[in-house]
């Protein structure tokens, strides 16, 4: 029950933005799928269901969380300074500071915001969940074909948005 | 060959997502075009900037909440648990304590008490036998000379 709760927690909250938003949906994910659980195929992995089931549920209610958590693309952000040295993971194992890891946090879902919904998931699915191809396309209800186009497009969208803030630190300096 | 690789291959590469006959051709056009290989290196920046973002942990409550609502706990969970309240250890161990105290009581007392007395069947039977042998006379117990047979009826067995 953690380790799927873990796990579309943090789906939730990469998806909507916030932790009040990702606790809803989570409790509501896991309440349609104890009432619809005949409905389960357990031949099939019960986290990818799950997390179907929530984001099925975050796209009805699309709408009243765009409205409610909308950020400009001009939103300051702690770290726009930074460039891509500054916020790629370390590649050395030694612990990062907390500060550092709240700033890349926050960079991360401010970037991930700015992508519309299908590409916001396909990436959060595959680089942060790690799912395949194949079970994001279960998630998604479409082909491999179309994930494959929206985790690229939704990675070139990131590239821009970061490129955009590179910018604006060239501007400043 | 085409000029530039297919862009979403370039994803599907990175992520291992390649069908196996896809996977020669982007390798090869890799390895000669620069354009490309600076566009995957972009893409796996974006990977690994979200790839080493913290993970959040669903809040100990909330998961709490869950499973004492879909989860119906287990009876050996429920015994484990309740081991650990002060109202059932407490009583229990108080229980135990006592329970010893009187073990040890009655031990004391069966070593210490008087020899214990003769089994009244195993008496019955030797009475008969050494009335049927003509060993002692019909009379009652107490009138016969059954105590000396007894007792050596009794070193017999022992031996």
């Amino acid at each position: 029950m953690r380790r799927h709760g873990d796990k579309a927690y943090n789906f939730a909250y990469r998806l909507s933005g916030n932790e009040s938003d990702a606790r809803d949906l989570v409790q509501e994910a896991f309440s349609r799928a104890f009432e619809h659980r005949d409905r389960y195929d357990s031949s099939r992995p019960f986290e990818a269901w799950l997390i179907r089931i929530l984001h099925n549920i975050y796209l009805d209610g699309v709408r009243r969380y765009e409205k409610s958590h909308v950020v400009s693309i001009d939103a300051p952000s702690p770290i726009e300074d930074a460039g891509w040295e500054e916020i790629l993971p370390s590649p050395d194992s030694e612990p990062i500071d907390a500060a550092i890891q709240k700033e890349r946090d926050h960079m991360v879902q401010n970037a991930l915001k700015r992508l519309p919904v299908h590409y916001r998931t396909a990436v959060t699915l595959c680089d942060i969940e790690g799912l395949s191809y194949e079970r994001i396309g279960q998630v998604m209800a479409c082909p491999v074909g179309t994930v494959r186009s929206r985790i690229h497009q939704g990675r070139l969208m990131l590239k821009k948005t970061f490129q955009e803030l590179s910018e604006k630190r060239q501007v400043k300096s | 060959m085409k000029e530039h690789a297919e862009a979403s291959m370039l994803s599907a590469y990175l992520d291992g997502e390649l069908m196996p006959d896809e996977r020669p051709g982007i390798e090869s056009h890799l390895a000669l075009c620069g354009s490309c290989r600076e566009e995957l290196e972009t893409l796996r920046n974006a990977k690994q900037v979200l790839a080493g973002a913290p993970r959040r942990e669903i809040p100990p409550e909330l998961i709490a909440k869950l499973e004492g609502r879909f989860l119906r706990p287990s009876w050996w969970s429920v015994f484990k648990s309740s081991l650990l309240l002060p109202r059932v250890w407490v009583p229990a161990g108080a229980m135990g304590l006592v329970a010893t105290l009187l073990l040890g009581v009655w031990i004391g007392w069966r070593q210490f008490r008087a020899p214990e007395l003769l089994p009244l069947e195993a008496l019955l039977a030797a009475h008969s036998r050494y009335v049927a042998e003509g060993l002692v006379s019909h009379g009652g117990l107490a009138t016969s000379n059954f105590s000396a047979q007894l007792a050596l009826f009794h070193t017999d067995e022992e031996g």
